[in-house]
């Protein structure tokens, strides 16, 4: 079974009389553990089929699969529902919660959650924290970390809660090259480590050199889908177009 | 709440004034209220009188056989020897002249028993000049502002001139042997106090009494409406009565009690002004701060927050500005009402040195009195209007499109 499972998968946008499509007939099928980054150049649809498999948008047309459950005919409830425990959400602008710390960021999702003694999610959030690099930072504000610390702190909030999932839209857009590389080896590690599912869009060839899978979007159609045997590994140093000679010149 | 301190302050303040105004207001107006009544009790009625004509006329009446009871002070007396009286006084009251050299003012002489009339009336505990009056004496007690008119003093001589029952003008002259000072602006304005048989002989009405007042046995300085009605029961059947004759309560001559409808319609009006302060301070408040964190509800929402959480979360926010509004507003409410309980509000202030008539027997001070039940009230109308004016903000907030709100910069 496919944890995704994507089916003529269509997204229209009205602007008054005027139709415009961002995604047509997508289908794509996505395995647990898989780590897969979708390439293209801006406007090609990259995170509108994000939003779509994050049960953030809904398609105009098409079905989609998560884990099994068709989710096109969920309520917003449901949706909310399927979000809270399944998926796990990394953005380019990282997103946190500025009055809440680094600890508190992280702690959210388990309390949104529930279920979990008070010392077992400081557990589980320490524990995460220090996976990300960031032990001894859990008291810091969001405006008193930089730009990669705020992306860890994001990336161990997206992970806390141990999702099926977890989609990461341009998560190094906003991040110096080596910031960049050290964000990717963390989710490359943590999918190694934890099994999470990691789908994540950006047109940095940096970032698409680490992926295992490439979907490549264009026009709001998948222009190409490879798996391939060899992506950079977390330990390895330096950038990963060396390293993997994989990676494709990707259009601007 | 915080992340915009100034904002917040600045709401919960706007709250807090509404709260204060509401409360204090209502404490002047109900000490004006508790004032008022017993200004009528101790220097108009007693707590009830027997007239020969029906209710209360505000006009004074020049005497007649019709409008005046014979034999007051046997009445009088009568009256005081029943149970639960603790003091009963006739009263002959008519209109006159107060002619000192050229200057002639109109009063209502009283014509009062010196010694029964402390019983029932406090007005010769307020002597601000001079004594209170002696039977039989041919002196007069001036209210102060009389005096003041006048310019008499205790010694000198003062001309009444009136009208008998016969409508025969009369004068008398009389020595002023006092000035009184109530808190009863009409006392003060226009009374003038005599010994009961010189102003029985000044309207040719000897023996006659318009009124006898009755004080009741009570704890409390307002009697309450049951130990009256008893006790206006129980006069009739004197064996002295004269089925002609009324018994009336202090509430009958409290015009002022009439308006107690405007004052409940001025207490809404600014109860309505709280509410439109907190809904205006709170939706504006509120809808900024869903509007500044758009990108957080759409963060929240991808978490897997539903609508309901995020409409709560903004509720919750609300109902901590009304909280913090309703705690300032309460604490300035105390503040403000202990120094209006304890130093009342001068209205001199506002009206000079005019003569004070504002509808209210009260001196030219208003005192607040303390009343927990409105504060409480205002706290329960200023908290309950914030989480009310918040949920529309809020649920607009919830019902944002989540992957629309992170895209916003």
């Amino acid at each position: 079974m496919h944890l995704i499972e994507a089916r003529d998968l269509t997204r229209e946008y009205s602007h008054g009389r005027m139709t415009v499509p961002a995604l047509t007939g997508v289908d794509l099928d996505v395995e647990a553990g898989e780590f897969t980054a979708i390439a293209g150049p801006s406007g090609s649809g990259k995170t509108t089929l994000l939003n779509l498999i994050g049960c953030l948008d809904r398609p105009t047309r098409g079905r989609l699969i998560i884990d099994g459950d068709d989710v096109s005919s969920y309520t917003p409830s449901m949706l909310s529902g399927l979000r809270r425990e399944k998926i796990g959400f990394v953005f380019q602008t990282y997103n946190l919660i500025p009055v809440l710390t680094a600890y508190e960021n992280v702690e959210l999702p388990l309390v949104l959650l529930g279920g979990g003694t008070r010392s077992e999610t400081r557990g589980r959030v320490m524990s995460m924290l220090s996976e990300v690099g960031l032990a001894g930072l859990e008291n810091r504000r969001p405006m008193d970390l930089s730009g990669g610390q705020q992306q860890r702190v994001a990336i161990a909030r997206a992970l806390v809660k141990q999702p099926r999932l977890v989609l990461a839209d341009e998560p190094t857009a906003n991040l110096d090259s080596e910031n960049s590389e050290a964000i990717l080896a963390l989710m490359k590690t943590l999918n190694e480590t934890m099994g999470a599912t990691f789908l994540f869009s950006s047109h940095d060839p940096l970032v698409i050199g680490y992926a295992r899978r490439l979907v490549r979007m264009r026009d709001g159609k998948i222009a190409l889908d490879e798996r391939r045997q060899t992506a950079c590994s977390a330990s390895t140093s330096g950038s990963p177009l060396r390293t993997c000679g994989a990676a494709e010149d990707e259009p601007s | 709440m915080w992340r915009r301190r100034r904002r917040t302050l600045l709401t919960a303040a706007a709250i807090a004034v509404g709260i204060m105004y509401f409360v204090v207001f209502d404490s002047l107006l109900a000490g004006a209220d508790r004032d008022a009544q017993i200004n009528t009790i101790d220097f108009e009625t007693g707590h009830l009188w027997v007239s020969a004509s029906a209710g209360s006329d505000d006009a004074v009446a020049r005497p007649t056989a019709e409008n005046t009871i014979p034999s007051g002070q046997a009445l009088a007396q009568a009256i005081a020897e029943l149970s639960g009286v603790a003091g009963a006084a006739p009263r002959l009251v008519f209109p006159a002249s107060l002619i000192a050299g050229l200057d002639e003012l109109p009063v209502s002489v009283v014509g009062v028993d010196p010694e029964a009339d402390p019983q029932v009336f406090r007005v010769s505990q307020f002597v601000s000049s001079g004594r209170w009056l002696e039977r039989g004496e041919e002196g007069v007690v001036l209210g102060r502002r009389i005096a003041d008119l006048l310019q008499l003093e205790p010694g000198d001589l003062v001309t009444v001139r009136t009208q008998t029952a016969g409508l025969a003008f009369q004068a008398v002259d009389l020595a002023v042997v006092g000035t009184v000072e109530t808190p009863h602006p009409t006392v003060n304005q226009s009374q003038a106090f005599v010994p009961l048989d010189a102003a029985q002989s000044a309207v040719g009405a000897p023996g006659r009494a318009t009124s006898i007042h009755v004080r009741a046995r009570a704890a409390a300085q307002v009697a309450s409406q049951r130990d009256l009605s008893s006790l206006a029961k129980s006069i009739p059947m004197l064996a002295c009565w004269d089925p002609g004759w009324h018994v009336n309560t202090w509430q009958e001559a409290a015009s002022f009690l009439t308006i107690g409808s405007t004052k409940r319609t001025f207490a809404m009006i600014l109860l309505g002004l709280v509410v439109v302060i907190s809904v205006i301070g709170v939706v504006n408040s509120i809808l900024l701060s869903t509007l500044e964190r758009v990108r957080e509800i759409g963060m929240l929402k991808a978490m897997g927050m539903d609508e309901r959480d995020i409409t709560a979360v903004f509720i919750m926010e609300g109902g901590g500005l009304g909280l913090l509004g309703c705690a300032l507003g309460t604490a300035a409410a105390i503040a403000g009402n202990a120094y209006f309980v304890n130093v009342g509000l001068s209205l001199r202030a506002f009206i000079g040195d005019m003569d004070l008539d504002i509808g209210y027997p009260i001196a030219d001070r208003m005192y607040g009195v303390w009343n927990w039940t409105t504060m409480l009230w205002a706290i329960a109308v200023g908290l309950a209007v914030a989480l009310a004016a918040s949920y529309f903000p809020a649920r607009r907030a919830a019902r944002l499109d989540p992957a629309e709100s992170l895209r916003r910069l």
